[in-house]
């Protein structure tokens, strides 16, 4: 285990509970997140990759095994120790409030303000820095209901950064955008892990894109979970058992899927 | 919270419209007194009728404080109750609070009659009334937050607010059977509403009450920021959601039920007054929304007491008659216009 190990599973199963029954989704994970890399979670839709991130990020309880961040298991972090260390970026729509785009942001302050949430130099300076990073200056003052998907998807990554955690979960920040705002927010999430050195974590359907901007990829099958870099993962041939649809087949050349 | 400019000048306004507004309610009804009079009375002063200062001391002055009481502490509810529930129509009248509140009062004053002579005296002096009524709250309040979590749309917890005042209306009129004719008379006459009842020692229990509910507000302030951006997110930013609800809860049960225990159900002030708050600071922040309430609240509150007590006539309405004709047609216009924020 290295020193810089953010994120640490260890045979790990999650799922969900109903009734007394326990549902497991997937069992027996393991891998291991560190600083400064761009990672993404992929694989068809209900094989749990929202219950694997829900489970990494304390929202919802693992049926068994262990997570730890930065060695310390997930359980014995208190919710404000937790808000210092992660912030997330959820699918959640955000309630119409009069909420302005610099108001917003500067929720992501919470961890550090007073009872009142009053914001100190340090957060003023912390909140400009996420907006320049995040290119949101110039909306500053528009409702945050004004804004269109790709703006607000921006502004929610600022409130992320905004939050100064060493490492970010996004739940498909991609969805919803068009193909130029979902280059956009790939490059951004890639320029703040190398920049920063945060280790930033986001599930994603947009796989060719992944390939091209992500550090490591994380795999996710009915069948196994694995964590490795995209080229790697091409030569394995993983993508292939990606989804059980034959004509939809992984060209690892092109290193895109084609339909045949 | 820096406070811009535009805010500090609404402040001020406010506070302003506030003291006229107090004064005014004072001033005026059935029998008016002159601007000068009432502020020599107020500084312990005989004005030039002794009469006036009886009625100045003993009637309206804690009229006009219960007024302020009634108004902030509703308000207060509405605003806590819009925040928790992420629905713009939320507040103690729409969502059954008041009625829960009717309940626990109708079952004290009608139904304790069938319990032994002692423990009837004090079940229906004040304090048994207040806790009866604040239970009847609590009660109804968890119900709809547990109903709000099934409930994903903002209508369909009104029309559960609706289904509770009917159930009310329906238990209080099967218990009607129960009960004698005075017992029947003192519900009715409370249930019509009336601020000016009240002993100087009944306002400083419902000062209490309203000073508890505020003080656990207040240890929400941040909690309701971060409301704003939904449950997840709020956990996520370190906000210990459990507490905060149970905290909030506690707070509008005890502002609610504690008010419509001493002054009757009172519609539609919980739910409006935010919204004129959240419209005039054009801002989500409660630190900010929270003070703007408060005054609010007291204006609007002695205002329509104010036209309830008809100056000039010899007769006053019923003070729920008045804040639902200014307070319907708000409601009306939130759901039309769909302009409703938090």
């Amino acid at each position: 285990m290295s020193v810089n190990s953010l994120l640490r599973v260890c045979d790990l199963t999650i799922g969900y509970g109903k009734g007394n029954q326990a549902i497991p989704l997937a069992t027996q994970l393991h891998f291991e997140l560190k600083a400064g890399q761009l990672v993404s979670l992929i694989g068809p839709n209900g094989v749990g990759k929202s219950t694997l991130l829900r489970t990494l990020c304390g929202i919802q309880p693992a049926l068994s095994g262990s997570v730890f961040w930065e060695d310390k298991p997930l359980e014995e972090w208190t919710a404000e120790q937790r808000a210092r260390k992660l912030a997330l970026v959820l699918t959640d729509k955000i309630p119409k409030s009069n909420l302005t785009v610099y108001e917003l942001i500067a929720l992501g302050r919470h961890p550090y303000t007073n009872w009142l949430g009053q914001l100190a130099p340090d957060d003023i300076k912390a909140i400009e820095t996420a907006m320049e990073q995040t290119e949101v200056s110039l909306w500053r003052d528009r409702k945050h209901y004004e804004l269109s998907d790709g703006q607000l998807q921006r502004v929610l990554i600022a409130r992320a950064l905004a939050q100064d955690t060493p490492w970010i979960v996004l739940d498909e920040p991609t969805t919803h955008l068009d193909l130029v705002h979902k280059v956009g927010v790939f490059q951004l999430l890639q320029r703040v892990a190398h920049q920063t050195g945060k280790c930033i974590l986001f599930s994603t359907h947009d796989i060719d894109l992944a390939i091209q901007l992500s550090d490591e990829m994380l795999i996710m099958t009915p069948q196994q979970l694995v964590l490795d870099q995209p080229c790697n993962h091409i030569e394995s041939g993983i993508f292939n058992t990606l989804f059980t649809d034959e004509h939809i087949r992984f060209d690892a050349e092109k290193g895109r899927f084609v339909i045949s | 919270m820096t406070l811009t400019s535009r805010h500090r000048g609404l402040f001020a306004l406010l506070s302003g419209l506030l003291l006229l507004a107090f004064l005014s309610n004072i001033a005026w009804g059935q029998v008016a007194i002159p601007l000068g009079d009432v502020l020599q009375t107020i500084f312990g002063q005989t004005p030039i009728q002794s009469t006036w200062s009886y009625i100045i001391l003993e009637f309206r002055i804690p009229k006009a404080l219960t007024a302020i009481l009634v108004g902030m502490g509703l308000s207060t509810c509405g605003l806590l109750m819009q925040t928790l529930f992420r629905n713009p129509l939320a507040g103690p009248y729409v969502l059954g609070l008041s009625s829960g509140s009717s309940l626990g009062v109708a079952l004290v004053l009608m139904g304790a009659g069938l319990l032994p002579t002692g423990l009837y005296t004090l079940l229906t002096g004040t304090y048994g009334l207040v806790a009866a009524s604040c239970l009847g709250s609590l009660g109804v309040m968890a119900l709809v937050l547990v109903l709000s979590r099934k409930l994903r749309d903002s209508s369909g917890l009104l029309i559960v607010g609706l289904m509770f005042g009917s159930f009310t209306a329906a238990a209080v009129s099967v218990l009607t059977y129960f009960s004698s004719a005075e017992q029947l008379q003192r519900f009715t006459f409370w249930s019509m509403g009336n601020l000016g009842n009240l002993t100087y020692t009944q306002i400083g229990i419902l000062t209490v009450c309203f000073a508890v509910g505020l003080l656990l507000t207040l240890q929400n302030i941040k909690a309701l920021d971060g409301l704003l951006l939904g449950e997840n997110y709020a956990a996520s930013l370190g906000i210990a959601l459990g507490k905060s609800r149970l905290r909030i809860i506690w707070a509008t049960a005890l502002l609610c039920g504690s008010i419509t225990a001493f002054v009757g159900p009172i519609a539609f002030i919980g739910l409006a007054v935010p919204h004129l708050a959240k419209l005039l600071f054009q801002t989500s922040k409660h630190g900010i929304l929270l003070v703007a309430t408060l005054l609010i609240g007291a204006i609007i509150m002695l205002g329509c007491d104010t036209v309830a007590q008809m100056p000039g006539f010899d007769f006053t309405l019923p003070i729920n008659a008045i804040t639902s004709l200014v307070g319907a047609p708000v409601v009306i216009g939130l759901i039309i216009r769909k302009k409703a924020l938090l």
